[in-house]
């Protein structure tokens, strides 16, 4: 089914569109289009891609100043971030562990120019899965601590997800979560951390520490944006997308160089999805190259349409200005959605069960 | 317009679609259905500026009951800050000094365009003191004091620095009043105008009073940083002003900075640079007459020196 059908975008997804649309606002308008990106967390991403446009000097002043504190923060979070992954690197240096850097901490290191405003919750990196004990360790050794103490929590991580237990650092409060793979071991699409691992990097920002080649860090940016229950920074996830994208996809033989990659990893499904939003949402004409290029092949999966109520609700924002009669269900079903992905039906049962349980105690 | 016209031509149900409150240097656009959140909005911030739907909004807040059976019974209320819910919901009596603390915290969380410092901020002719201190130093009735003494409000809680032109910039709001401080200020001060008191917050009681006049007409002045005091309220003490080393200031005021360590190196040279063109003090004092005294001495003589 083709994109045709039309929606409405709110003020800040035209502007991620049209930078320069920004020379037509008002005052009222300016400061709803800030007060939209504040909410979905691209803020500084925003304002960036608006000044490459219209000089600053041209913005009203409150947003000039929005600007200059995006500013102040940013070169320090992003210096600390750097500093942050030079330690954990050193932490597993003994046990000649290169960890390797995944999304938001991976666009720092390479430097990418969007990375240096955007937000960054938590550092993630992926360890070889026969390694995770001794990383483990080793971590424990300069203060990375479990942040869940709850035997059950250990449990369902260790056995059935793709990482250990989140964890936090004693002294700086910084988190860390360790995968082993970029999906669930129980969930329905089962990429091989064995073949991410065999195409891995040398980061040219910090040579102790490796990251994923350009196709892999896009289809997991696309796998933790379209199979994960968060739907507060879905926008900025797909933003990463767009960028990630606008780097190393617009000729058509990358393209399918991506696809070949979707299929080796079983991540076809999320592929398509990531070409029909970032056309859908963003615009971006490239995109309708993976939908022509997986049908081409036979792998284009059926009812993709079904999922816009869905998406749109949750990429359109959740500021009040945008919200939509049905984005508080989607967002459950969204929520139901990212754990029936994520394990068999009977063993989601028994989860939820627990957890309603132990809901009850407390 | 300000407030006080606006209250008296009857918009009370205007409050429900929502009132663009100008507090400069920001414009929050609030909304509630509550008439007691109207109306203490009405007793403390009657001199400020209500502008229209033309005006640059900065932060939306809105106070409304939230969904299911606590809208009825024990009713809690729920604040959204531009479509997040930063607090847990508050029984609904406390919706009034909720939306304050909402306030603080869009401007904490979102102006790092100034260093914030968590302390009070009064000038005397543009001479700016710094009261920097922990909940429980009494600087909030220090405060209150001063400026229905004839010091003009900048802050009760938040000193926002300009870090190239290490100016301050005021942030006049109604000054936040706990448990005893409520009766004293208001039997010391017979003109001061205050919400009707709130019971059992996370802070106890507490209850807001009106900016001066003078402190409202002021509120887009910039000030200059002239001292720098940690104040003390310690029952039973001869006051005490004593000259403190900068190295101590400056490493006791990144303490009390927000967002000093998002700055990095900037926030600790921007410090060292504040405490470099002020007075450095600490100040132990139990009698307020005492204190008003030797703040207004300090004023003085330095106005004098001004001159």
């Amino acid at each position: 089914m083709r994109n045709n059908q039309h929606i409405d975008r709110p003020l800040l997804i035209t502007v991620l569109c049209f930078p320069g649309t920004v020379a037509t606002l008002d005052e009222a308008a300016w400061g709803l289009l800030i007060r939209q990106a504040r909410n979905a967390n691209v803020l500084g991403q925003m304002l960036s891609a608006v000044e490459a446009h219209v000089s600053c000097d041209q913005w009203p002043l409150r947003a000039q100043q929005s600007f200059l504190a995006e500013k102040n923060v940013a070169d320090h979070r992003y210096a600390s971030l750097l500093w942050e992954i030079d330690v954990l690197s050193r932490a597993l240096a003994p046990g000649n562990i290169r960890p390797v850097l995944l999304k938001g901490a991976a666009y720092a290191l390479e430097k990418k120019p969007f990375a240096r405003f955007r937000n960054f919750g938590d550092i993630d990196v992926l360890v070889p899965h026969n390694k995770l004990n001794e990383v483990e360790r080793l971590l424990l050794a300069s203060g990375w601590l479990t942040t869940k103490v709850d035997e059950y929590d250990q449990m369902y991580y260790r056995r059935w997800m793709h990482e250990l237990p989140p964890m936090r650092h004693i002294h700086r409060g910084t988190n860390l979560d360790v995968h082993h793979a970029i999906l669930p071991l129980t969930a329905r699409y089962k990429p091989d951390s064995g073949i991410l691992l065999a195409s891995v990097r040398q980061s040219s920002g910090l040579p102790s520490v490796d990251i994923l080649c350009p196709e892999d860090m896009f289809l997991h940016g696309a796998a933790h944006l379209f199979c994960e229950g968060e739907s507060e920074n879905s926008l900025r996830n797909l933003l990463d997308l767009r960028n990630l994208w606008i780097d190393s996809f617009t000729d058509k033989n990358s393209v399918a160089v991506l696809v070949n990659r979707a299929v080796e990893l079983d991540l076809t499904v999320v592929l398509a999805l990531a070409g029909r939003y970032l056309e859908r949402i963003f615009g971006l004409k490239s995109a309708e190259g993976i939908a022509e290029v997986m049908k081409g092949m036979g792998l284009m999966p059926k009812y993709l349409a079904w999922h816009d109520w869905l998406f749109d609700a949750v990429f359109l924002g959740f500021h009040p200005s945008c919200q939509q009669a049905n984005q508080a269900i989607a967002r459950q079903v969204l929520y139901l959605r990212s754990h029936y992905l994520r394990m068999p039906v009977f063993l989601l049962i028994r989860h939820l069960l627990h957890k309603s349980w132990r809901g009850k105690k407390s | 317009m300000n407030f006080r016209e606006f209250a008296d031509q009857r918009h009370q149900n205007l409050l429900a679609c929502g009132v663009n409150l100008y507090a400069p240097p920001f414009v929050f656009r609030i909304r509630s259905p509550h008439s007691f959140v109207w109306e203490a909005i009405a007793s403390s911030y009657a001199d400020f500026a209500v502008l229209d739907d033309h005006a640059y909004v900065d932060f939306e807040l809105t106070i409304a009951p939230v969904t299911g059976i606590r809208r009825w019974i024990n009713p809690l209320v729920d604040m959204s800050i531009d479509g997040l819910f930063p607090f847990d919901p508050l029984p609904a009596a406390q919706a009034y000094p909720l939306l304050e603390w909402g306030m603080n915290w869009c401007v904490t969380s979102t102006a790092h365009h100034f260093l914030m410092c968590h302390s009070a901020v009064l000038a005397w002719n543009n001479l700016a003191v710094i009261l920097p201190a922990p909940p429980g130093s009494g600087k909030s009735t220090l405060c209150a004091a001063l400026t229905m003494s004839g010091w003009r409000l900048l802050s009760d809680e938040l000193a926002l620095l300009d870090p190239e032109t290490l100016l301050l910039s005021p942030f006049v709001r109604p000054v936040s009043l706990k448990n005893a401080s409520i009766n004293l200020i208001g039997k010391r001060y017979p003109a001061a105008e205050f919400t009707v008191p709130v019971r059992d917050t996370i802070k106890g009681e507490v209850a807001h009073m009106r900016p001066t006049v003078e402190s409202v007409r002021q509120s887009t002045s910039l000030a200059k940083p002239r001292w720098l005091i940690f104040p003390k309220y310690d029952k039973d003490v001869e006051l005490e002003l004593q000259p403190m080393q900068k190295s101590e200031a400056v490493a006791e005021l990144a303490k009390n900075a927000f967002n000093f360590r998002g700055f990095g190196a900037k926030g600790f040279a921007t410090l060292s640079a504040l405490v470099e063109s002020v007075d450095c003090y600490r100040l132990n004092y139990s009698s307020l007459d005492q204190a008003i005294e030797k703040f207004n001495r300090l004023g003085v003589e330095a106005s004098k020196a001004a001159i």
